[in-house]
């Protein structure tokens, strides 16, 4: 289980030496030269159903060595949580805290597998269609009542109530029933085999009947609790103010025991600048997705320590295939080439990004290593545009084909500035080989609107990748009209293939499929794909047995703890 | 002037509901709907669906509008926020006292700095403060106030070591709040609010340092002020008490008119200062589109508009015996 | 010369007062060695065309001179005391305590925002220590004294709700609630319509000698003159030019410039509105004075003398003061000025 972490003094990744820092729970960066860890990209083995008994044994260790209690964490963040309920909050900060105040069935590994939480152990019945939980019988609601079976049926029939609208119904639309067994034992009973059955079974934090049942369902968005929520996690609820702060303090009766700090601050700060500048004057002790602009300024403060985490996220340059311009393969694989990726991740993200070849990233399990490429080549986008028929007749140093010059628009949203930036940069780069390109931003609701009507010739966005392996929101032809399908992609043969894929329960054989899959796309280039940005984290380091992981900069944040003698608060 | 303030108000009350009905068709007929927030290839489009029944986002527009319209005036309920899964009412409850207490001691420092330094400056006209005024005053006046924000977070928040001596964001030390005295609270909160208030009022103040300048020597030339001299009286009794007030006169309509502009300056200031007001409400309502938000901020700035016209002229009536309110 | 100009002593006396403005343009010899004295008790009228300087001589014994203008030279003494000797803490206890002043224009002479009683209360207590209760109580005496009816309610009212003549009576009632020893009145009537004048010019008289003041009366209205002052002085380009006894004056003016301005005004029944000013030529310019005799460019009987060398005040006949070369034995140069 050693670990690779590369580490530099100073500003980027220019040393790099081996050493296995995070080998034994409660060990962080003490040599002062150690300030920029990277978070290394673990196997994803999220369609596991069974434990991976390392990590479990790493996360219980914890518990058992020495540490100190107190100090508070302040997270900064940039905006406000809109609920502390999982029925009803839509936001990420809201997302945060409600990790530290409720439980769900499973905790997530460091490589997506499933760890136990709330429930022990669990398994599957001999069809696989009935999947069964243990649930511990030690643990209590933050009002003292205790957390049963019931709980995780009502919660998982509140997900389901159309009259809620739990932002995730969708990955509970497989599971025909929840039963109780007895108090601590519950049932799923599901219509279909498919790999991703314990996943979708834990998905949501199991929330209290005995408060909940109250509410009707209709209620259930602006019920009091939303504001004032009592879990049975590791933290409890103290206060929020709205726009200001969110503080959760230790909870003397969790069931693994008190976790190490007093308190934990979610600390709203809408702006970015401001954010750093509270970074670096230690205001804040921990920021997630700093803007890589800030990097170096931060990395020189010696009560620092950074994580650089693999990019869970990509931004592309769409293509919208409905339009004749795109419309013929070569093309689009021209336009790609004419692009100078590197370029835009060197100047734009400060080297903080890779070039993604398809949507599938290096995290996810079904990535495809060896993916078609069509790298920086002006030259030879020119020669694939003649081919096509696009050549500068008339000399004026535009390219046209039918006497019709190639010219189109590119629309983005407003308010994201590397985004902002790339149209200005992909403009000179398309110029370079004759093609004339107009910048268009808009407002995140209208450009929303203009992707969903297809009025787009071009556009620049992203998606950021979910735990799942799923290709058909995205890709699948079903997807063109009111899904994300945005582009219009429609190719049959991709169509089978995801579709078999997703339900396929050999994992090789499914690899298989998801990779001839990539290669269509790859291929097709349907998307011009921009880069994937590395997440760059900053925590003061006067916080110990910090681990941040893939599935998250907050994978251990229950655990984190300051010695007595470097306590700030 | 009861019966005036009241007629004032009376009359205004038609005018916020126009006001209400031309932004509820606007904001609906604006591109995008509140559950664009939720737009991720993780939400089902039924999940959407479900959200917009829920609101009764599904119904007719002017289905929506009645029932809205019937909520704000029998039960004087603003509906319920889809972004913040509130009250609109409990949202803005907690968020307005924090801009008027922002806005209140920008007005002061914009007052008191504006009106000091332009007395200063009349008095002392052509000297060099006059003219380090000036040019300081011209400086401030053009400054975009995030770009101030900036500055002054990053020389006193912060960024310079040396001269961290205000917090960067919020209205109390998050923290250490709790355990302190109320004398430290008092302080905690004085140092918070103090690089905000000074952003959002110093441009405001460089503008009424100018104008108050204009003003009093414009009074100082006056026939009632040499006579207020040929009585014998102190210079500083013929500045302050027979020229100042003539001269605050113009002042209070500007402020006055002023008041709205404070509100709209809040906006980009609390943004930068993370300053849990109103400004921040009504930005996030707007690019969320979280409709009853929306229009409850929009209702609240229109009356905030009709206050301040209100306020300039009780106050202007109260300086000036030859204006009558009625 | 201005020891000879009277045997009692005087009241207030200008010696030689210089008065420039330094203005971007040059220098405005506003008042430029003007001499003059007022017996206690008794009216000076000091007339001459506009822009001659009466308004500045008559700031600059309050010393109210802003900048850019200065007193550059100079004696006012009054009842003895040179007042640009004192500091300008003396010099407020002088300003409305023993010179009053008022103004031309009561419509914008009072402060529009305080009421009439708070303006004259101010007066009084800036002098006087007295209760605030007392001092209204002398306010209110002094509105009535001042022939205001209804003084208790008027106390209280701003000057916009009164008529100017009403304004005028207030500016009085406000000059004299110290009881001062001088009262400059600069055109006091100018602004107001003719039967007001009257009432005005009455009171004035009742008052003068109810308080036993005396009064530096400003005018360009030679009718007033000849009704109400003991003496005259005539200006011309900021210095008097003819000093005498209104009867003296009116009988047998001396100086050619007081010639052409009572032959302007055929009798003393003219309308009292009528200006001064109807003499022909050009009011001279203060920023550049001519040489010699100010007035030569205009004086019907000027001489290459008159050009060259300027004419001291100079007491041409017991009692008469007068600045020409051409003054001798008491006659005028003009022939038929006496009557
Ligand atoms: N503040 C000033 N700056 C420059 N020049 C001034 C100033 N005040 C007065 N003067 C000049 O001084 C001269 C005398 O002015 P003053 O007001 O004393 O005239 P006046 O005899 O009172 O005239 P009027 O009869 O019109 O009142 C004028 O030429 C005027 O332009
Ligand atoms: S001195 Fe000469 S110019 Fe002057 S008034 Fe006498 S005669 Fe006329
Ligand atoms: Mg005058």
């Amino acid at each position: 289980m050693n670990r690779i972490v590369r580490i530099t003094s100073l500003g980027l990744f220019f040393t790099s030496l081996s050493c296995s820092p995070s080998s034994t729970p409660g060990d962080s960066p003490s040599d002062s030269a150690q300030r920029v860890i990277e978070v290394e990209a673990r196997p994803d083995r999220g369609r596991s159903e069974e434990h991976n008994l390392e990590f479990e044994a790493r996360w219980n260790e914890l518990y058992n060595t020495p540490h100190d209690n107190g100090d508070t964490l302040v997270i900064g963040t940039i905006g406000d949580a809109d609920s502390l309920n999982d029925l009803t909050s839509a936001a990420i900060t809201g997302s945060n805290v409600i990790g530290l105040l409720f439980l769900s069935l499973t905790r997530t590994n460091p490589d997506f597998s499933h760890a136990p939480s709330l429930a022990e152990s669990w398994q599957f019945s001999e069809d696989h269609l009935e999947l069964t939980f243990h649930l511990r019988d030690d643990v209590f609601w933050h009002d003292g009542v205790k957390t049963t079976a019931h709980d995780v049926k009502f919660t998982f029939e509140k997900q389901i109530s159309p009259n809620i609208g739990w932002a995730t119904i969708k990955w509970k639309q497989f599971i025909k029933e929840c039963v109780v067994v007895d108090d601590y034992t519950v049932k799923f009973i599901f219509e279909r085999l498919y790999p991703y059955q314990l996943m979708d079974a834990v998905v949501g934090a199991v929330l209290p009947k005995h408060i909940l049942e109250k509410v009707p369902d209709e209620e259930m968005v602006s019920t009091d609790f939303n504001r004032n929520p009592v879990g049975n996690g590791p933290y409890r609820f103290k206060e929020w103010k709205a726009q200001q702060y969110i503080e959760v303090e230790a909870n003397e009766n969790y069931f693994a025991g008190r976790p190490p700090l007093d308190r934990i601050i979610f600390k709203v700060v809408p702006d970015q600048e401001n954010l750093a500048l509270q970074l670096k004057s230690g205001e804040i002790d921990f920021m997630d997705g700093v803007p890589p602009r800030f990097f170096e300024e931060l990395a020189r403060q010696e009560n620092l320590v950074a994580y650089i985490a693999p990019g869970r996220s990509y931004s592309y340059l769409g293509w919208n295939l409905l339009n004749p311009l795109f419309q013929s393969k070569k093309v689009r694989q021209a336009l790609t080439m004419a692009i100078n990726r590197q370029e835009i991740i060197d100047s734009l993200l400060f080297e903080f990004g890779e070039i993604p070849k398809g949507p599938v990233l290096p995290i996810i399990w079904a990535h495809h290593p060896n993916l078609p490429d069509f790298p920086y080549d002006p030259e030879k986008a020119r020669q694939y545009l003649a081919e096509e028929g696009w050549k500068d007749s008339d000399g004026d140093g535009w390219l046209d084909k039918d006497g019709q010059r190639f010219s189109f628009t590119v629309k983005t949203n407003k308010g994201n500035q590397i985004r902002e930036d790339i149209l200005i940069l992909v403009q000179d780069m398309f110029k370079e080989v004759g093609i004339a390109v107009r910048p268009n931003i808009l407002e995140w609701t209208v450009f929303i609107g203009d992707m969903d009507k297809k009025d787009f010739e071009a556009a620049v966005a992203g998606w950021s990748v979910g735990l799942k392996m799923d290709m058909t929101t995205i890709w699948h032809s079903d997807s063109i009209n009111d899904k994300f399908n945005f582009v219009s992609y429609s190719n049959p043969e991709f169509d089978r293939l995801n579709d078999a894929a997703i339900f396929e329960m050999d994992s090789e054989k499914a690899k298989q499929m998801w990779w001839r899959a990539q290669e269509m796309i790859a291929e097709d280039q349907p998307y011009t794909f921009l880069y994937s940005p590395k997440d760059i984290n900053f925590v003061h380091r006067r916080f110990q047995n910090v681990q941040m992981e893939t599935v998250g900069w907050n994978y251990n944040l229950e655990q984190w703890w300051v010695p007595k003698d470097k306590q700030k608060y | 002037m009861h019966t005036y303030i009241i007629r004032r108000i009376l009359i205004s009350i038609p005018l916020l509901f126009g006001l209400l009905t031309i932004n509820f068709f606007l904001i609906h007929a604006a591109p995008g709907d509140p559950t664009d927030i939720f737009y991720n290839p993780d939400m089902d489009p039924e999940a959407r669906e479900n959200i917009r029944r829920i609101y009764g986002l599904d119904q007719p527009l002017g289905v929506q509008y009645l029932k809205y319209i019937q909520g704000v005036v029998l039960k004087f309920e603003f509906g319920y926020s889809i972004a913040k899964k509130r009250p609109v009412k409990d949202e803005i409850l907690e968020a307005l006292p924090n801009t008027i207490q922002l806005s209140a001691l920008a007005l002061l420092l914009e007052l008191s700095l504006g009106i000091g330094i332009g007395i200063l400056a009349a008095v002392k006209q052509q000297s060099t403060f006059d003219n380090a005024t000036r040019v300081t005053a011209l400086t401030f006046y053009s400054m975009p106030s995030f770009y101030l924000g900036l500055v002054l977070l990053f020389l006193f928040a912060g960024g310079v070591s040396a001269t961290h001596w205000f917090p960067a964001s919020g209205m109390v030390d998050i923290v250490r709040h709790e355990s302190m005295s109320t004398l430290g609270r008092l302080g905690d909160r004085a140092i918070h609010i103090f690089l905000p208030s000074l952003t959002l009022g110093i441009g405001a103040a460089a503008g009424i340092s100018r104008y108050m300048r204009g003003e009093l020597l414009e009074v100082i030339r006056q026939d009632y002020m040499r006579t207020a001299r040929a009585k014998g009286l102190t210079e500083r009794v013929v500045v302050f008490k027979h020229g100042l007030r003539n001269a605050l006169m113009p002042i209070i309509t500007i402020m006055g008119l002023s008041l709205p502009f404070l509100f709209s300056g809040a906006v980009i200031v609390e943004q930068v200062f993370g300053w849990p007001g109103m400004g921040r409400v009504a930005v996030d309502a707007a690019f969320q589109r979280d409709y009853s938000m929306f229009l409850a901020v929009n209702l609240i700035f229109g009356a905030m508009v009709v206050v301040g016209n209100l306020v300039a002229d009780i106050l202007y009536a109260m300086v000036d015996p030859r204006v009558r309110l009625s | 010369m201005t020891d000879v100009m009277d045997q009692t002593s005087p009241q207030i006396e200008v010696r030689n007062l210089k008065t420039y403005f330094y203005t971007e343009d040059g220098v405005v010899r506003a008042v430029d060695g003007l001499s003059y004295r007022l017996a206690k008790g008794e009216t000076l009228a000091l007339v001459g065309e506009s822009g001659c300087g009466k308004s500045v001589s008559a700031l600059s014994v309050m010393r109210l001179i802003a900048s850019p203008g200065k007193i550059v030279e100079g004696e006012i003494l009054l009842d003895g005391l040179d007042l640009l000797q004192c500091s300008e803490t003396e010099m407020r206890e002088v300003r409305g305590n023993r010179i009053s002043m008022i103004f031309q224009e009561p419509m914008t002479s009072l402060n529009p925002v305080f009421t009439i009683g708070n303006q004259i209360m101010e007066a009084i207590r800036v002098h006087q220590d007295v209760s605030r209760k007392e001092a209204r109580d002398r306010t209110i005496a002094m509105i009535r004294r001042v022939k205001i009816s209804a003084a208790e309610t008027r106390v209280d009212e701003y000057p916009h709700q009164m008529s100017g003549g009403m304004r005028q009576r207030v500016m009085i009632a406000m000059a004299l609630a110290c009881n001062p020893e001088v009262l400059i009145a600069d055109e006091p009537t100018t602004a107001l319509d003719v039967t007001i004048q009257a009432q005005i010019m009455e009171l004035l008289a009742e008052l003068q000698s109810e308080f036993q003041m005396s009064i530096l009366l400003i005018t360009h209205n030679l009718g007033l003159v000849a009704e109400v002052s003991d003496q005259v002085a005539v200006m011309y380009a900021s210095k008097v030019v003819e000093h005498t006894s209104t009867a003296e004056l009116f009988a047998s003016p001396l100086h050619p410039y007081t010639h052409g301005l009572l032959t302007s005004v055929p009798t003393l029944g003219m309308p009292r509105e009528q200006k001064l000013n109807v003499i022909p030529g050009q009011v001279p310019n203060p920023l550049h004075f001519p040489t010699g005799c100010r007035f030569h460019p205009r004086c019907p009987v000027a001489e290459q003398r008159c050009k060259q060398e300027e004419p001291l005040l100079r007491e041409v006949k017991p009692g008469h003061w007068a600045a020409c070369h051409f003054i001798e034995n008491g006659k005028s140069p003009i022939k038929g000025a006496d009557r």
